[in-house]
């Protein structure tokens, strides 16, 4: 085998892992106290209901940290030197409880400095920098102001800046209140009925107490001599509780009593609303809703990383787990908890990236002595990431009690473990030494491209589905056979990246060459079971949804491609309009057709299987479609002069044409 | 070379066979297919579905002309276009090539069964399509909290109605003009044709029809008693088009009415014909007539926990046939099927921007297509999926026992081979 293709691509992997691990120069910050182990464990172990869901507090902090800060965790240095990680959960704490430590502390990712200065904020010496909210907050108006102008732009039409300065907005003014999440709790209200009860007078009375005593306040306002100072107090805690309305609402912390789970968990704010009137009527219910509005009071009250603190948080969160269980609803968060403690994404990651350096570094070697241990090195990796993928995508499955397919991000996950399995099926069955690094390379990039998809939508990955995806049913059917066939349709464009790469680099391995040819072939037939099928499962499914087997929905188009463009190279080869690089140039065309199927027809924001806009995704599929017309006109160029160098020598073992006095005599 | 026994025709129509049943011919309609679906998805950027189904895939021949995004998020046509053949004439000869050279001509044994077992399945597919194309009616039904209805109307399709007015408020016959027949109208700004019938005691000439269209005090493209039609581009949605045209009534020694009908009026244009007889005309969406009765019991829209995002929404609905009742559930990929008819939960109101007080309904899609259609494509699949698991299973095999010789006949080579002398 050649053996320029693998140092390129042993030099291309390099720079991607440098990339990756490469560490980002931490912000200053002048001084951070970190939170006590023991109390981060059990505040991101805290059961919340949000986004439609039941889940742990870990994944609620780590979506909104992603989401401010493209990344789950921070990383920042402070005056004194110390370099500090924190992740999610524990500034979440900080936001929660100590907010004057999260204003300082740079979470705020601005990937452009213009935006920054176009709010009149001093740039840091990076154009991609993070920037604290104590920075952001002088130049708050203008920065309402810039986002108010460009919020009324399309989303596609705006500029990088128009948008970074959008985001920034929403990010900053959710963070003011995330960090008043717990002021209802800290500061209480000012109420100030002695008469009725001694723990009504003054400043801060906690409102689980007031709330306690509505009903004792309401008899006292029926006696007409009370009514003018009783309304007067109730003013007052009214204007203070409104505050509290807006900014209580962050997540759903109260399970509902009673084991319906179709119940909405509450709100803090929704307790203070209604729990007024249950109050009164001095109901079970309320009784427990205000036990955990007073566990919420203690814990806000309590010296931030104290004792009293952590038992405060201890008590709460045991409360909660214990009332969630009551209701079934514990079930998936200690998986959802395993899922993040297990670093999926990552372990999978460097088991893809090692596999494929190992086994490039093999393929630089003979078959035996260091090569052979490079190979062994290399499948074992595979296999771990390949488990690692599988043990991923179950715990999904687990948390979510649905296939894993219904979003961008399930199927990317989905197709990776898809391109693994086949290549270790066919690395074991063909004994081709070529499939197993193509795969793991194509799996690094997928996983790659999830990461990057993660942070550009930063949200929930495992959200509820919309009514009419709801059905366990077709989402096992229809959508795991058509992503299989997306998933062969692109690991045989892989391979066929690797003919066409050894022949540019002249390589003249024509074993290879006819071990690659077969094997495209074989898994664009793959490609072509499961996409039909799919395909027609998924109209079989419309029929059922929507009334119409095929209408010509653009998704649906997207799926019809793939099947068009499998079936017309295999139509192509047995015609014998296509050969060997014809099929290879083939495969290659099919992989951007399945990528405007998979991507593509996703955001262009028409049909039914729209899934919203994502900034950014078009361009990327316009760029890979270009890189990917970029590799066939490159290898067919290469075949032209190949073959014309061919007939040229062919001439020449020849010799010279007899002329036509020769042909005549 | 032709056999010299053979008769010329013979040849020819062996030939011809040959290229309908030829792998080249197949490639082609694949790639045009391919191009041709590639086409209609980009024209949804700026197109209705409908007109995209009925300009791309229901046509011999399609023009689609580029669109680019212009600032404000819409898109504008660049002036470059591309002629190409329609989807109608590609699928015809699919039908005919899978069939030629999939059914007929192919090699029929132990081998090729599984590849003949699909083009059957395909066949299948391609001749359903073709059946729920020609023979579906499709339409919706909105019903209201405890309303029933009857019926259900086209989505696209509008006609007119003639209707012989009896007094009272009632009319005794109905007569149309149906959508087939007003479309065409629309291709040109002079089409105009005038429609009769011996029931009618007069002919009816509709012209400047537009398929969108807006009515306006004072003049438009045409006037009539001080309001003017005029012809407003395309909506998003196709089923969001009020048509609307100018009919010129010709009764027998009476002058000629003019008058305009247009989707949305709420009063019918009226005519008294020579013999006194009043009737009334109006655009409306054609009107389909169930066997039976729907009433709406209760809607329920069930949303996620904590966010308005719905996880489930439902119509109780009550099925009334000759006095017999039953109690249905529809909800989302779990329709009603009652005979030819098939019910699906498509939407359900009020929505966002509707007055408020409006009480709470629903959507309903609803198909009428030929008895078993439904397990059409299932049996297709079912069938395809039989086809290609035998012909890959048997060629994956054939490739491992080819391997599994390959490697005895290396071993028993180097077996052959004399024993290299010790050094």
């Amino acid at each position: 085998m050649n053996r320029t293709a693998p140092r390129c691509l042993v030099s291309i992997s390099l720079a991607l892992a440098w990339c990756l691990l490469a560490v980002r120069a931490p912000a200053e910050l002048a001084d951070y106290e970190p939170w006590d182990e023991e109390i981060v464990e059990i505040f991101k172990a805290m059961p919340i209901q949000e986004g439609g869901r039941i889940k742990p507090m870990q994944a609620y902090a780590e979506t909104t940290l992603l989401r401010y800060n493209a990344m789950r965790a921070l990383r920042f240095e402070t005056a004194d030197g110390t370099k500090h990680r924190v992740e999610g959960s524990a500034w979440l704490l900080d936001v929660f409880f100590r907010p004057e430590v999260a204003k300082a502390i740079p979470c705020f990712i601005v990937n452009d400095s213009d935006a920054v200065i176009a709010i009149g904020v001093e740039e840091h010496a990076k154009r991609r920098s993070r920037y604290s909210y104590d920075e952001l907050a002088p130049a708050r108006e203008k920065l309402s102001e810039l986002a108010r102008e460009y919020g009324e732009i399309e989303e596609a039409e705006r500029t990088g800046k128009q948008n970074q300065i959008v985001d920034l907005a929403r990010n900053v003014f959710q963070f003011e209140f995330l960090e008043h999440t717990f002021d209802f709790a800290r500061d209480g209200l000012d109420v100030n009925l002695p008469e009725i009860s001694p723990e009504l007078a003054g400043e801060g009375v906690a409102i689980s107490t007031f709330l306690e005593n509505m009903g004792a306040i309401r008899e006292a306002a029926a006696d007409p001599a009370k009514l003018a100072a009783i309304d007067e107090a109730l003013r007052t805690a009214n204007n203070q509780m409104m505050l509290y309305l807006n900014t209580a609402r962050s997540f759903a912390i109260i399970p509902p009593q009673g084991d319906d789970q179709e119940d909405a968990w509450l709100l803090p704010a929704e307790i203070m609303e209604d729990g007024v009137g249950s109050a009164a009527d001095g109901g079970g219910a309320a009784a427990f809703e205000i036990g955990i509005l007073r566990k919420l009071e203690g814990l806000a009250q309590a010296e931030p990383g104290s004792p009293a603190f952590a038992a405060a948080l201890k008590a709460l969160s045991e409360t909660t787990i214990a009332a969630a269980e009551a209701r079934g609803e514990m079930k998936s968060v200690p998986l959802e908890l395993a899922l993040y403690a297990g670093k999926f994404p990552l372990r999978t990651q460097l088991a893809l990236v090692f596999g494929f350096l190992f086994l490039a570094a093999s393929l630089l070697f003979s078959r035996r002595g260091a090569g052979l241990w490079l190979r062994r090195a290399g499948e074992v990796c595979a296999i771990i990431a390949t488990l690692l993928l599988l043990g991923w995508l179950t715990l999904r499955c687990l948390i979510m009690g649905r296939a894993p397919v219904a979003n961008l991000y399930e199927t990317i996950l989905f197709i990776v473990a898809i391109i693994m399995l086949l290549a270790l099926g066919f690395h074991y069955l063909t004994k081709r030494p070529f499939v197993l690094p193509v795969a793991l390379f194509a799996g690094s990039t997928g996983i790659f491209i999830s990461m990057l998809y993660d942070r550009m939508k930063g949200e929930d990955t495992m959200g509820p589905l919309v009514a009419v995806l709801n059905s366990n049913f077709w989402l096992w059917t229809h959508v795991t056979t058509v992503t299989m066939g997306y998933a062969a349709c692109l690991l045989a464009a892989k391979v066929s990246h690797v003919f066409v790469f050894e022949k540019l680099f002249g390589s003249r391995n024509k074993e290879l060459f006819r071990d690659l040819t077969p094997l495209v072939y074989a898994i664009i037939c793959f490609g072509l079971f499961f996409s039909l099928i799919g395909t027609i499962l998924g109209g079989i499914w419309a029929n059922d949804s929507w009334g119409r087997f095929w209408g010509w929905d653009p998704k649906e188009n997207g799926a019809l491609m793939i099947v068009l463009g499998c079936l017309a190279i295999l139509h192509a080869r047995l015609g014998g309009l296509i050969k060997q690089d014809g099929i290879h140039f083939c495969s290659i065309g099919l992989a951007m057709v399945t990528a405007f199927s998979w991507w593509y027809v996703n955001v262009m924001g028409v049909g039914l299987h729209s899934y919203g806009f994502t900034s950014g995704i078009k361009r990327a599929v316009w760029i890979y479609w270009g890189i990917e017309l970029a590799v066939i006109v490159a290898g067919v160029v290469g075949w032209l002069l190949a073959r014309s160098d061919s007939k040229a020598s062919g001439s020449a073992k020849q010799g010279p044409a007899p002329n036509a006095a020769h042909s005549a005599a | 070379m032709s056999n010299p026994t053979q008769s010329p025709s013979a040849s020819a129509v062996d030939r011809v066979l040959r290229f309908l049943a030829s792998y080249s011919l197949a490639t082609v309609l694949f790639v045009a297919l391919l191009i041709l679906v590639m086409l209609g998805t980009f024209a949804q950027l700026y197109m209705d579905i409908h007109d995209v189904k009925r300009e791309y895939f229901s046509s011999a021949f399609v023009v689609h002309r580029f669109h680019a995004n212009v600032p404000g998020g819409d898109m504008e046509p660049t002036g470059w276009w591309m002629p190409w053949v329609g989807g109608y004439p590609l699928m015809a000869l699919l039908f005919v090539n899978i069939l030629v050279g999939g059914l007929i001509r192919i090699r029929k044994n132990i081998r090729t069964i599984g590849v003949v077992i699909c083009h059957f399945s395909i066949l299948l597919l391609l001749a359903w399509g073709f059946v729920t194309n020609h023979f579906v009616d499709e339409g919706y039904m909105q019903i209201f909290e405890e309303g029933e209805k009857n019926y259900f109307v086209d989505y696209t399709k509008w006609d007119v109605e003639v209707i012989k007015q009896t007094g009272e408020g009632k009319h005794a016959k109905v007569f149309t003009i149906p959508h087939e027949k007003l479309a065409p109208l629309d291709r040109s700004s002079g089409s105009r044709r005038t429609f009769s019938s011996p029931a009618w005691p007069f002919a009816i000439t509709v012209s400047h029809y537009r398929r969108n269209s807006a009515v306006v005090a004072g003049e438009g493209e045409v006037a009539v008693d001080g309001f003017g039609l005029s012809r407003v581009p395309d909506a998003k949605k196709a089923e969001q088009n009020v048509p609307g045209a100018l009919v010129e009534i010709a009764t027998e020694g009476g002058d000629p009415q003019r008058g305009l009908l247009w989707g949305l009026s709420r009063a019918p244009l009226t005519v008294t014909d020579a013999d006194g007889e009043r009737w009334s005309l109006k655009l409306t969406k054609r009107i389909y007539n169930l066997p039976f009765t729907i009433r709406l019991r209760d809607f329920i829209k069930d949303d996620h926990p904590g966010i308005s995002m719905a996880r489930e929404f439902q119509s109780e609905v009550t099925k009334i046939e000759g006095g017999k009742s039953d109690d249905v559930k529809i909800w989302m990929n779990h329709p009603m099927h009652a005979g030819v008819y098939t019910l699906y939960q498509a939407g359900w109101g009020p929505q966002e921007g509707e007055p408020a007080g409006t009480p709470d309904y629903t959507v309903l899609a609803v198909w009428k297509r030929p008895l078993f259609s439904g397990w059409w494509p299932l049996a297709s699949v079912c069938i395809v999926s039989l086809g290609l698991l035998t012909h890959f299973i048997m060629k994956l095999v054939g490739h491992f026992e080819r391997e599994a010789a390959r490697a005895a006949r290396k071993a028993a080579a180097a077996e052959s081979q004399p024993a290299a002398p010790a050094p």
